[in-house]
Parts: C-alpha cells; sequence; structure tokens
C-alpha cells in the first residue's frame, strides 16, 4: 500500500512538473521579429464606442484605434493629425478643416468629412444618450439638439464635400483644437455603426481609422490591437501588437509587473509606494486633478464662510500627502491645478492667482490658530457648541484613509466631532448628487486643459454642484468667460471666480492636485502621456 | 419517485419566481442608479437613458416585460457593458466559473474523502493528527488569504506558475488550490467523522465476522454509508463555490460569472442583477434536486416523499 502511495505521488510530481515546462510565456516578444507591449491602464471597459466613452483609461485604448482631427503630441501641444489644414474665420466662430489625402479606415476605404458629420450628430442625438455629449457644448445647436428642441441635422457642423468640413461654433472657444483631439470628436462609419448596437464588439464591424485596430476583445481579460496597415504614418508605428490587460486588482497588476506578463502598470497601491520610489521603472506624473472635501453650504453650521474656512485651514496638507496618500502630491493652494497656462502660456494660472493660504510647513501653526479665530467668531470657542457631523466618503481604503486623518485634525486642534459615513459607491454619488450631506469627499479631473473646466462646476444648478452654491456674481464672472476665446479677457475674469469660490467663500477645501504612479520597464522607450491622464504607447519602442 | 421528482421541480420553479420578484424588489429599493458618475449627467441623458433601456416605464411593467422576454430566454441588455446583452455575459463567463467550480469542487471532494478515511482508518496516528492539522487550517484561514500566499509564492517569487487569466492547465492550479482548500478541509473532517461512526456500525462487524476482504469493507459497505454526509454538503458546496469565486476571479483575473454577480450589484446594472440572480439560484435549487435524488441512490433505506 505504502509503495502505491509513493508512486502515485511521484506520477502526480511527474505530471506537474510537464505541465510547468509547457508554460506560455507572454513577455515583451521580440522574438520572431514581431514586437508585443502587454500593459495595464485599467480595468474593463464600459465600451469602447468612442462617442459614449468618457473614463480616461478607455480614452487611452480607443485612441490608440481611432485618430481625431487633432491629436496630443510628444511636445506636449496639439497638432493636426487626420487635418491637413485648419482655417479659422475672423470671428472665430468658423472653422474650415481640410482633410488629409492619404485617409483610410481599417478596411481600406478612404475617410470621408461626411464620416465626421455622422459621428457627431450621432453622439448628440438624445437617442444615443451618450453620457458625454456635453463635451459639444461649444459646437452650434449641440445643446439643443440634447434637450431635443432642435433635429440633429442642424449641429454646426457640415461636409462642403468629401475632404472639406465647416465646422460653426456658439461662441468662441479658446480649446476648441484640444477638444477635436477627443473620442467623441472621432470620425465613424455609418455603413457598420447605424442600428448596429453590438458593432464594438466584433473586430469586424470595429472599423478604425487610427494606427492600431482591434484584433480581439476578450471580455475582462484583455483587449488586443495590432498594426494598422492603412494608417498613413503606419511607418512610425513600431510595436506589432498592444495588449491592454484588464484589470484595477492592486496585487494582480503588481504580480503581473513583477513577473514580466505586463510592462506597464497603472495603477499601483499605496502600500507598494514606499518598496518602488527610488527605482528606475517608477515614474509620478501630473495629472490635471485634484482632490478636497466639500461643504453643502445650505447646511448649518457649514453655511458660515468662517466654519469652512476653520475646517480647511486646520488641515495639515503635507502630513496628508507625505504619511496618508504616500504619493507625495503638491499640496493644493487654489482650486484650479498647477499645469494651466494663464493669458501668458509661460506662466501659470496657478501661480499668477497666487495662493489662497500658504500650506508651507513652517506656517501651519499659524493656520491652526487662524482657524481657531474663525470658530470662535462663529461663535463656537474651541469647538464648543459645534454640532457633530458626518463626513461622507465611498468605500475605498485610500478616501477613508484621508477621511480618518481630517476626522482626527479636525477633533484634536479645534475640538469638534464627526463621524465618517462610508457609502457604497451608487449611494454614495446619489446622496451627495442630492445635497444629502454636511461634509463630503470631493474629487475633480479636468475635461479639457483650461482654467474653466474647474471653476463651472459651482454655477447654480450645475450638475456637479454637490455643495448646492449660489452666487450671482460668480454666476456672471463664468458667463462672461464662456462667451469669449480671448485669453486677455477670460483669464482675469477666472481669477476673479476663483477668489471669490475659494478666497472669500471656501465652498470646497483643496487638498492636493492629482497625480499618477506608474511602473514601466526601462527599455520602453518613446511613450509619453498627457495630463488629462491618457498614455500614448503608439510610437512607443521596445529596445533589446 | 417520478412523483417525488414532478414535486419538487415544481416547488424549484416556484422558489426561482419567489427569488425573482424579491431581487427586483430590493434592487429597485437600495438607493443609486445605473447612470450615476463622478462628473454629473444632466437630465436631460439620463431622461434618454432611462428611454432607451426602458427604465421611464413603472416598476410592474418593468417586471412583466422582464419576465415575459425571460420566458422566451431574452435575459436583456446590460446597462453596463453597452452593446452586450446579459445572455451573451452570462453564457461566455459561465463556463470559466464552471470548469473553474467543476474542477474545484472534483477536487475538494476526492481529496477530502481520501484523506478523511484514511484519517479514520489511522485514527490516533501520527497520520491522522497530520491530516487533521492541514483540515484545520483550511477552514480557519479564507480563500483570500491562500489566493495571495500562492500568488506571492509560486506566481511572484518562484515564477513558477502563472498569475492572471485560465488560458493552460497550469492556469488551473492556483484558482483551483485557492479555492477547494477550505471545502476540502471541511469534506476531510465530515468523512472522517462519519466514518468512524460506519466502521463502529454492526453490520462492519458481521462483515468482519463473516471474513470479508479489507478493501470489500471498506468501499462496499463502509464507504458508502459514511459517505452520505458529504453528498448532503455537496448542495452549500455548490454555493460556496458560487460565491467564493468572486474573491478568487479578482485575484487572479479570471472573467468569470462569480466576478459579474457581484458588479453588476454594485454597478446597478438592473437586468444583469435579476439575470444572473435567477441564473444562479436556478442553478442552486436544481443542483440541490439532483442532490436528494442521488441520497436515493446512494442509500436506499431512504425514502423521497
Amino acid at each position: 500500500m505504502k509503495k502505491r502511495v509513493t508512486a502515485l505521488l511521484l506520477a502526480l510530481a511527474m505530471i506537474v512538473t510537464a505541465f510547468a515546462g509547457c508554460g506560455s510565456n507572454q513577455s515583451t516578444g521580440t522574438s520572431s521579429g514581431a514586437k508585443t507591449l502587454s500593459v495595464v491602464v485599467g480595468p474593463e471597459p464600459e465600451t469602447i464606442d468612442p462617442a459614449l466613452n468618457q473614463a480616461a483609461d478607455v480614452t487611452t485604448e480607443i485612441q490608440h484605434m481611432f485618430e481625431g482631427l487633432t491629436r496630443y503630441s510628444s511636445d506636449k501641444k496639439y497638432v493636426n493629425a487626420e487635418a491637413k489644414d485648419i482655417k479659422v474665420s475672423s470671428d472665430h466662430l468658423t472653422y474650415t478643416v481640410t482633410l488629409r489625402d492619404d485617409l483610410k479606415w481599417s478596411d481600406g476605404k478612404p475617410v470621408k468629412a461626411s464620416d465626421y458629420v455622422y459621428a457627431w450628430q450621432r453622439a448628440v442625438d438624445p437617442k444615443t444618450a451618450s453620457q458625454y455629449a456635453y463635451i459639444f457644448d461649444p459646437v452650434k445647436n449641440a445643446n439643443e439638439i440634447i434637450a431635443k428642441k432642435k433635429d440633429k441635422s442642424e449641429l454646426g457642423v457640415k461636409a462642403t464635400d468629401d475632404k472639406t468640413l465647416v465646422i460653426t461654433l456658439r461662441t468662441p472657444c479658446a480649446y476648441f483644437l484640444e477638444l477635436l483631439s477627443f473620442t467623441a470628436y472621432y470620425p465613424l462609419r455609418e455603413d457598420v455603426v447605424e442600428g448596429n448596437d453590438k458593432w464594438t464588439q466584433d473586430p469586424k464591424t470595429y472599423i478604425s481609422n487610427g494606427p492600431y485596430k482591434l484584433k480581439e476583445w476578450n471580455h475582462k481579460e484583455s483587449l488586443v490591437l495590432e498594426k494598422n496597415p492603412y494608417y498613413y504614418e503606419k511607418d512610425k508605428v513600431k510595436i506589432d501588437t498592444l495588449r491592454f490587460v484588464l484589470t484595477d486588482e492592486d496585487a494582480a497588476i503588481l504580480s503581473a509587473y513583477k513577473t514580466g506578463e505586463i510592462q506597464f502598470a497603472y495603477p499601483i497601491s499605496v502600500d507598494e509606494m514606499d518598496a518602488w520610489k527610488d527605482k528606475p521603472d517608477y515614474m509620478k506624473v501630473n495629472e490635471l486633478g485634484i482632490t478636497y472635501f466639500e461643504f453643502n453650504v445650505t447646511k448649518k453650521p457649514f453655511n458660515d464662510p468662517r466654519v469652512r474656512k476653520a475646517l480647511s485651514l486646520v488641515v495639515d496638507r503635507n502630513y496628508l500627502v507625505e504619511k496618508v496618500t504616500k504619493e507625495n502630491q503638491t499640496t493644493a493652494t487654489g482650486f484650479v491645478r498647477l499645469g494651466m497656462n494663464d493669458v501668458d502660456s509661460t506662466k501659470q494660472f496657478r501661480v499668477v492667482g497666487g495662493d489662497y493660504y500658504s500650506t508651507k510647513k513652517a506656517d501651519y501653526e499659524k493656520n491652526v490658530a487662524e482657524a481657531k479665530k474663525l470658530l470662535a467668531e462663529a461663535g463656537y470657542p474651541n469647538g464648543k457648541g459645534f454640532p457633530a457631523f458626518e463626513y461622507s466618503t465611498n468605500q475605498s481604503t485610500a478616501n477613508q484613509a484621508v477621511a480618518e486623518a481630517l476626522q482626527n485634525m479636525w477633533k484634536t486642534e479645534l475640538g469638534i466631532k464627526c463621524t465618517i459615513a462610508q457609502e457604497e459607491w451608487a449611494v454614495f454619488i446619489d446622496s451627495r448628487n442630492k445635497g444629502n450631506f454636511s461634509v463630503s469627499r470631493g474629487g475633480w479631473s479636468a475635461d479639457y486643459n483650461d482654467p474653466v473646466s474647474f471653476l463651472d462646476l459651482f454655477v447654480t444648478g450645475g450638475g456637479n454642484n454637490d455643495p448646492k452654491y449660489s452666487n450671482t456674481k460668480y454666476d456672471a464672472l463664468i458667463q462672461k468667460v464662456k462667451s469669449t476665446d480671448d485669453n486677455t479677457v477670460r483669464m482675469p475674469l477666472l481669477h476673479q471666480a476663483e477668489d471669490i469660490l475659494i478666497g472669500q467663500d471656501m465652498v470646497v477645501a483643496p487638498l492636493f492636485y492629482r497625480c499618477r504612479s506608474i511602473l514601466m520597464n526601462t527599455n520602453i522607450k518613446g511613450y509619453y502621456n498627457s495630463p488629462l491622464g491618457f498614455d500614448y504607447f503608439m510610437y512607443a519602442d521596445i529596445q533589446s | 419517485m417520478a412523483n417525488y421528482v414532478v414535486k419538487r421541480v415544481a416547488y424549484a420553479f416556484l422558489t426561482i419566481f419567489l427569488i425573482s420578484i424579491i431581487t427586483f424588489a430590493l434592487m429597485n429599493m437600495i438607493p443609486g442608479g445605473p447612470f450615476l458618475s463622478e462628473k454629473a449627467v444632466s437630465p436631460e441623458t439620463t431622461q434618454a437613458l432611462k428611454e432607451k433601456y426602458g427604465l421611464d416605464k413603472s416598476l410592474p411593467e418593468q417586471y412583466i416585460s422582464y419576465m415575459g422576454k425571460l420566458l422566451q430566454g431574452d435575459l436583456g441588455l446590460s446597462l453596463k457593458q453597452k452593446g452586450r446583452t446579459a445572455n451573451d455575459i452570462i453564457f461566455s463567463t459561465f463556463p470559466v466559473s464552471a470548469s473553474l467550480g467543476g474542477i474545484s469542487i472534483l477536487v475538494a471532494l476526492i481529496l477530502g474523502i481520501t484523506m478523511g478515511s484514511v484519517a479514520a482508518l489511522n485514527r490516533g496516528k501520527w497520520g491522522d493528527s497530520v491530516l487533521m492539522v492541514i483540515s484545520t487550517l483550511g477552514i480557519a484561514v479564507p480563500s483570500f488569504v491562500v489566493a495571495t500566499a500562492l500568488m506571492v509564492t509560486f506566481g511572484v517569487n518562484l515564477r513558477l506558475l502563472p498569475t492572471m487569466g485560465l488560458k493552460t492547465p497550469l492556469h488551473y492550479i492556483m484558482p483551483v488550490a485557492a479555492l477547494s482548500f477550505y471545502p476540502m478541509a471541511y469534506i476531510t473532517r465530515l468523512m472522517r467523522s462519519s466514518m468512524l461512526d460506519a466502521l463502529n456500525q454492526d453490520y462492519i462487524r458481521t462483515a468482519k465476522a463473516k471474513g470479508v476482504s479489507k478493501v470489500v469493507m471498506l468501499f462496499k459497505h463502509a464507504l458508502r454509508n459514511a459517505i452520505i454526509p458529504v453528498i448532503t454538503y455537496v448542495g452549500p458546496l455548490l454555493a460556496y463555490t458560487v460565491t467564493g469565486s468572486f474573491v478568487v476571479e479578482t485575484i487572479f483575473n479570471i472573467p468569470g460569472l462569480g466576478r459579474e454577480f457581484i458588479n453588476c450589484i454594485s454597478g446597478r446594472d438592473y437586468p444583469m442583477v435579476m439575470s444572473t440572480t435567477i441564473f444562479l439560484a436556478a442553478l442552486l435549487v436544481f443542483m440541490n434536486v439532483l442532490v436528494d435524488i442521488c441520497y436515493k441512490l446512494v442509500d436506499p433505506r431512504i425514502k423521497l416523499k
């Protein structure tokens, strides 16, 4: 009996080792000449329909397959892509675009101006129900079509011939060339998209015009792209197969990076930050986003700006980024993030606008004293009589850690009590949007690289105005900003608006500016990213 | 027997019907909705989305329309995975989960029954003690710990096994080990005690007295009786595998139904919530009917009423 057991065990061991031998190695495949790059930028996309997408990670995926009239280049500018030439009229309301002559879809058919007209009309069509349709706001009649007041054929875009596109805007727009690079503005093929809700599901119908085309979509597993032979710059594309491994599970991402199954990993977890920070694989890139907390300004005692300022001033932002998030983000001294340009594009909006409070370590004590004074003036000396309140956040370890740090600072420095209400994502978003909160976690990533993408949030009745803030002067300023594309007029107005929002009213308490921590193999060259959180691998190469 | 089966199947359908009503009610009672995001969606767009997916109708209308389509085999459109039907999602992810779960259940049963029997036959000896330590460990340590420990050891440090997906037989080793560890341990303990019980029965003594060989005695007489509690456990084991697979599938990035099941609830993907719940409920209910019928086959003393 014993012998038999031993024999069985040996046999089992043999089988296991035999399997171990045939483990497929799918890492950087430079063998046989074809190059493969495997990356993680996010989980399974909700959709890869350019008109419906609004996620940054999915934009990364889509923009490798599609291309718009302009694109973000490695020297950090928006340059012509499918457009050969863009002429802007003197009133800045009409854009006449001439397409390149060598444009083809991934099935070999030519890209026509009418493909753009079709795609844009479809994006704003209420039947398409795109959550991102608002990105067409500057285009004439877009808002009316979304609200079902006009027909989609009245959208301000016309194809005068196969190569010419005439775009009419409702109002001058300072960042329209940037918008033209967004996924919703990509052209689509009416013959494959129309009437087929499943067109994104099959590589045969997912016909695209960018550097890559879809090869396989293995749901929840990977999105595999191969070089598009009809792309006009196909010679610049060095990597033959681009694999987006789809996951957002920290442990899975990290182990896949360590085993070499992927060569680019984002996001990486806070716990791992210390272990990787000093390695050459580690990159910290800025993202045009901000983390803050917001007050429900209609609720007592948070309807008093002194209370809001006190709760904001007492936060040790340096402690948060060093000890809690461990990502060493830049501490926030205003709402418009560092990295956005002012009138003079060599100067940053944030630098021109200055700091609304100091986040220097040496000034923390002074801030706390100021906070105590403000709280006393508001009628709560040493926190006496301050009602206990709830701080709402969604279930996430990172947000929970920030919440606990804030709770502790408010208690020890101001003597006020708060409890943390952790809510499931859908519940959290719903109650915050309805104003059912006192103080809540907040975050925002810009839609486009312009301060108005931040400050537009808090106009009266705005969809993202969770604090339910209302200030007619503020509304008028934003209104004026949106009616011109002249930065010498816009920027001073935007500064005035921020002065009201943060300097005077402290509607939200900015904490830190977002960044992304990435791991990338050091032999990958030519990768770049945009501050909007998009990654570009189409001109990357793997050096052996 | 036939009567019994018909009755049980009828009850099964009633159970599933009740589950569908309860799920529909609960799902619509919890706050939040499918079209929420950090960036607010305009009321016009929300309305357009509701119309597109039929969520603008009254709840009873929605329920009846859903159930009507269900009877025709149409499980509805996913609200979150644009362009995919629930049929497509469930029938592409279920085989993955089923193969993972099925293999895990088999491994757990084979190893558990063997280890339990071996322990019982060697009661008090060192072999018994070793097996009991292993099984205690298996019951105490949750599957995500097992999964993570395996991944770190064999995937990251030793680099012997792949860590993502389920493409080759090699990919199965770690997820199966993680998923089957707990039920294997449980079955070992169950099997050990029922085997000990069986070995003390009069009919075993009679068999021994008659001079029946040890193998025949063990397999024909003792095992067949001792295995009944294990069969009873197969029902709950299925349920465990379905829910446990969520954790394991997430850690090893396996595109299975377990992950879908949880994600569609947090995403408020209503048709997917209904369809996965009904699908899994039907699976569990009918497997339990099957298990009950199996009793009869194993133990003729049991009367099915």
